[in-house]
Parts: C-alpha cells; sequence; structure tokens
C-alpha cells in the first residue's frame, strides 16, 4: 500500500528572544497508508497542529523531509495541492462573507463550478444556511462549513486538523459518519484529534505523537495493546467476593466500575475463571483487557509535558 | 494566476469595507455637490455680458501693456489670453465647472487615504481572520497569490477613485449648469480635467499598494496604517526640519508635485535648492511602492503562518 503522507526526521523550532528555543517537533517520523481514516493523536503542545502545518507549506520545517502524495513538499506542494483538502485549527472564513461567498471564492482560484459548491454545501447540512454571514454560524456549522471548503477539491487526501471540535453529539456522530464514508471512498482521511473515543470509532489505524516525537503508530488494536499490561477484565455478581477470591488465588485484581480488572495474561483466562468458580462465583462476562485507545494514550504519553504547538 | 485573480477580484468587492469607504466617499461628495450648488449665486446673464465685456477689455489692455523685463512663456497673446482673458476672472462668486482640475487635487489626499486603508485592510484581514491559512492551501505559491491580491488592490481603487471622480465631475457639471457657470471648460480643460483625474487615481492606487505592503510586514491593519502616518506626518517633517537636503526624495513633497503636474523649486539654504519635476516624482513615488512592496513580498514569503 502506498503512503499518501511520508515524514522523515521532522523538526521544528521557534527561537525565542534571549531564551531557548522552543522545539515543537523533534524528529518525527511518520508513514500515512493510502486510503482510509488514520488517526493523529497527542496531548495538547505535542505538535500535531506544527505537523499539518509543516504538510500544508504553512510553517517552514527546520530539518527533516515531508512527502505528500508522493511529492516532497513544501517545494513540489503546488502540484499536488490541487488533490489535497484540509482544516488547520479552527477553519478560518471570511466572518461577514456568507457561507456560500466563502466557498465561491476559494472555488473560483480552481476553477471549481459552482454545482460542487451547492454538493459540498448539501453533504454538510448547510444549504439552509449557506446565504447568511457566517459570523452568525455556531461553532459546529462554521467546522461543518470548513469541511465543506475542504471537500470542494474532491480531494484524494484530506488533512483535517479536530474537525469535531464545537460539534454537538448528534454532530459528532454526523462528521464521524462522513469521515468514515469518505474513507471508504477510497479517499485517505487524516485526522488530528484530542476527542480519543472518536478517533478508536472511526480510525482505521492510529499515530501517537508526545514531545515532537512518534511514541506508537499501527492499527487501533496494535496501539491499544503496547504500552500496557495485558489483563482480563470481568463481571461477577459480587465483585468484592470476586476480587478476595481472585487474591486468595494468587492473582492481583481490582474494582473497576461494575467489572473486576484482573492482572493475569488473557491466555489464562481459565484460571480466573477456576479461582472463582471455586467460591461459587461464576462470571458474566470473561474476556481480554484491551482497555481504550484513552488508556493506551494517556500511558503512552505519560510523563509528557508541553513543548510547543 | 487568472482564476485567482478572479477569486481576489470577488474577495475584494465582497468586502464590507470597500463598499463602506466607496458607499461613503460618494455620500460625502455628494453633499459637498449640494452645499456648493446652495452657495452658488447663478450668474445672469447681464453678469455673463458684462464679464465677457470686461474679459476682452482687460485683454486688449494687456496686449497694449509694455511686458518689457517680465519673463513670458509663449507669446503675447497666449500670455494675455491665459492671464487675463477668461470671463469667469470677472463674474462674482459661483460654481465654476472650469475650477474642477483643482477641485480634484484637493480631493486627492482624502481618495489617497482611502487606497491606504483599503489596500492595508485588504491584506491584514487575511492575518487577522487566520484566513491566509486557508488561502494558502488553496495557493501555495506565495508570492503568486501576493502579487494577485496587490494587482487586485491597485486596480479596484484606481477604479473606485475614478468612479467618485467621475461622480463628482457629474454632480458638478449639473450644479454648475443649473446654478452655476460652465465658461472655461474648452479641450485645455477637458485634457486638463483627464489627466488630473487620472493623477488622482494613480495616487490613490500607489497608495494603496503601499498600504498592502506595509500591512504584509506588520500583518495588522492599524499597524500599517500606524506606521505609515508616522513617516508621512513626523519622519518627513523632521527630515525636512533637520535634513532639508533630503527633501527631494520625500514621499510627501513628490506626490505634491505628481498630483499638481508641476516643478516645484524650494531654496533651503541662501546657496542651495532643490527641484522636483513631475517625472522624478512619479519615479520618486514609485520607488517608495516598489521598495515596500519587496519588503512586504519578502516578509510573505518567509515567514511562517501560524
Amino acid at each position: 500500500m502506498a503512503a499518501v503522507i511520508e515524514i522523515e526526521g521532522l523538526r521544528k523550532s521557534y527561537r525565542r528572544f534571549r531564551k531557548p528555543p522552543t522545539v515543537a517537533l523533534d524528529g518525527l517520523d511518520l508513514e500515512v497508508p493510502e486510503g482510509g481514516v488514520f488517526g493523529f493523536l497527542g496531548p495538547n503542545g505535542a505538535g500535531k497542529t506544527t505537523t499539518i502545518r509543516c504538510l500544508l507549506g504553512l510553517v517552514a520545517a527546520s530539518a527533516g523531509r515531508t512527502k505528500v502524495l508522493g511529492t516532497e513538499v513544501p517545494g513540489g506542494l503546488a502540484g499536488v495541492i490541487r488533490r489535497v483538502g484540509s482544516i488547520v485549527e479552527a477553519p478560518a472564513l471570511f466572518p461577514r462573507f456568507t457561507g456560500r461567498r466563502n466557498l465561491e471564492i476559494l472555488a473560483r482560484i480552481d476553477g471549481i463550478a459552482s454545482e460542487a459548491v451547492d454538493a459540498a454545501l448539501d453533504r454538510v447540512g448547510l444549504t439552509a444556511r449557506a446565504g447568511d454571514m457566517v459570523r452568525t454560524y455556531s461553532l459546529g456549522m462554521k467546522q461543518r462549513l470548513g469541511i465543506a471548503a475542504a471537500l470542494l477539491k474532491d480531494p484524494a487526501l484530506l488533512i483535517l486538523d479536530e474537525p469535531a471540535n464545537g460539534l454537538d453529539p448528534a454532530g459528532i456522530v454526523e462528521v464521524r459518519g462522513l469521515l468514515r464514508s469518505l474513507g471508504a471512498e477510497g479517499r485517505t482521511v487524516f485526522v488530528s484529534s484530542h476527542i480519543l473515543s472518536e478517533v478508536q470509532q472511526m480510525a482505521d489505524r492510529v499515530a501517537i505523537v508526545a514531545r515532537g516525537r512518534l511514541v506508537a503508530m499501527g492499527s487501533v488494536h496494535e496501539v491499544l495493546s503496547s504500552g500496557r499490561a495485558a489483563g482480563v477484565v470481568l463481571r461477577v455478581a459480587d465483585l468484592e467476593a470476586g476480587r478476595q477470591a481472585l487474591d486468595d488465588a494468587g492473582i492481583a485484581a481490582r474494582v473497576d466500575g461494575d467489572v473486576l480488572r484482573a492482572a493475569v495474561p488473557p491466555a489464562e483466562g481459565e484460571r480466573v475463571a477456576r479461582a472463582l468458580a471455586a467460591r461459587d462465583l461464576y462470571p458474566s462476562l470473561l474476556q481480554p483487557d484491551e482497555g481504550n485507545l484513552e488508556q493506551a494514550f494517556l500511558e503512552l504519553t505519560e510523563d509528557d509535558h508541553e513543548v510547543g504547538a | 494566476m487568472i482564476r485567482l485573480i478572479g477569486s481576489e477580484l470577488l474577495r475584494f468587492r465582497s468586502r464590507r469595507l470597500v463598499v463602506v469607504v466607496l458607499g461613503a466617499s460618494l455620500i460625502g461628495t455628494g453633499v459637498g455637490v449640494v452645499i456648493a450648488a446652495f452657495q452658488s449665486t447663478p450668474p445672469t446673464a447681464e453678469a455673463l455680458a458684462t464679464a465677457r465685456a470686461q474679459a476682452r477689455e482687460e485683454f486688449a489692455a494687456c496686449l497694449e501693456q509694455d511686458w518689457e523685463g517680465v519673463p513670458i512663456e509663449g507669446s503675447l497673446e497666449e500670455f494675455c489670453d491665459d492671464n487675463f482673458g477668461d470671463p469667469a476672472l470677472y463674474m462674482g462668486s459661483h460654481l465654476q465647472l472650469a475650477d474642477l482640475p483643482g477641485i480634484l487635487e484637493g480631493i486627492s489626499s482624502i481618495t489617497s487615504i482611502m487606497g491606504l486603508v483599503v489596500g492595508a485592510s485588504v491584506v491584514a484581514v487575511s492575518w487577522q481572520t487566520g484566513t491566509i491559512s486557508t488561502i494558502l492551501t488553496w495557493e501555495p505559491r506565495r508570492l503568486r497569490w501576493f502579487a494577485s491580491r496587490v494587482l487586485v488592490i491597485a486596480a479596484g481603487v484606481l477604479v473606485m477613485t475614478l468612479g467618485i471622480v467621475a461622480f463628482l465631475f457629474a454632480g458638478l457639471a449639473g450644479a454648475a449648469i443649473l446654478r452655476g457657470s460652465t465658461l472655461g471648460t474648452d479641450g485645455a480643460w477637458w485634457a486638463d480635467v483627464l489627466s488630473t483625474s487620472l493623477r488622482v487615481g494613480v495616487a490613490a492606487s500607489i497608495s494603496a499598494v503601499i498600504g498592502a505592503a506595509v500591512a504584509a510586514i506588520g500583518r495588522h491593519t492599524a499597524a500599517a496604517l500606524g506606521v505609515v502616518f508616522v513617516w508621512t506626518a513626523v519622519i518627513e517633517g523632521l527630515i525636512r526640519g533637520l535634513r532639508p537636503q533630503w527633501t527631494p526624495w520625500l514621499l510627501g513633497d513628490n506626490l505634491v508635485s505628481f498630483l499638481s503636474w508641476q516643478t516645484t523649486e524650494t531654496q533651503f539654504e541662501s546657496f542651495a535648492s532643490f527641484t522636483i519635476t513631475p517625472g522624478r516624482a512619479l519615479f520618486v513615488i514609485g520607488g517608495y511602492a516598489i521598495v515596500t512592496l519587496a519588503l512586504g513580498f519578502t516578509f510573505v514569503r518567509v515567514r511562517d503562518v501560524q
């Protein structure tokens, strides 16, 4: 599978007056395969937005190489930008122009027909408000207009920085569905987000960055299982009695909400079941404890601190 | 490039500031014309005949007079006609369409400030609203984008200024026909009106380009306007006082010479003077625009967009 984004040793530091430079990216390596949704995660200041700005030629990297759709950027960006749709941070649009006028201005740069503007507005559900000034839009509507602008080019690669920001739950579900469908169409959707549960639900692959470096990359399943101890999660009628039974059997366990988490490899699940059955406790749930992306994220970026934009 | 210019043109004419500035200029012009019309005492046919008769007399007297020692350019007839033969010189206070070139020169400072504000605002707003990120993800060739925008600003301000001039001309012509006089509006006057209009338009356009270039450096409208005003009002004033020999290179003095299309000669010490010809003035003003544009281009190209 060809890579649509290739980043090698990307470094970006900002000079500061009489202070040591701020390092936003510290030798980032990343490869995003073609097709599907790719989640780009990291705590605030990890370098996500700086990476996106470097990819789009908005910020000049201090060192390293970046390729978008097989072309070196920023040098060759003009040749591929027609196939790249993007939102960087909040969608930046003219607040005193209507939503339609904003899209028309962009469409005119590439000679895109006005029918495409209508189609993009329709796809994000903004047709009814297209004639209103953007400053009257809610944050969610601005996000949707930003996505419409990114879709205008009918891009092969979408680079979206926090596209679900400010959306209400219904909007989040809608955008999630939209991005999934775009990924399913064969486009590559590169999404940075701090809403980890969202990324978990829509991404095929993820990368986690911290302090300007890559700390994990792979399928969601691979990343979930990296950086954390294996275990099993189980549910019994009496959680405290279950915990005691496992403890007596030499298995460390703790109550976590309405489940028990036991520190034992999933392959030894039978041992857990036997220990519980010996006390007349029968689990209604017993499965490998994969946790969620949020836990993996926190563990992988533990001790991280803010270092840049 | 054509599509980019088309996009910039659409953005330019959609800007509220452009609409407001143009609307306010037209309203101001209209109000001025109405006031001038009401203050004008319409010349009667009798007053007009008297003025014509007086002009003929003065012209004849001029031809008879001994002008020895007085430098006269061209023939004596031309000199007398220019200085004594215009009937408008001998009429009471009333609106004279013949004064239009002078009025146009008078409004040039307002149209130049208008150009400066529009130029600075149209460039700086992209940074102030963050839309520069969006634009550059559609056209990453920054110089191409900036050149398109500056071109649209220069052309847009030129058209706006010529529109204001045309509106002023139409208003004053109507007012002069109804309540003033149109005497002296001959072929030479038309040529003067056209060339002055063009110069007023070019001056506003160059001001807009300078405003745009400075805004590209400061990325803020108010900062750009502040820098230009400090330069023209404070620094140039100090230079005139402290280093008068540098005055021929100042923007303000060259603008005055260019707009009036007259050579200005100023004695600044008992033994030294300087001359600014209109052509030289245009060269110096153009130089200011090119230098600020080069700086603006450099800043746009080199600086990160956050």
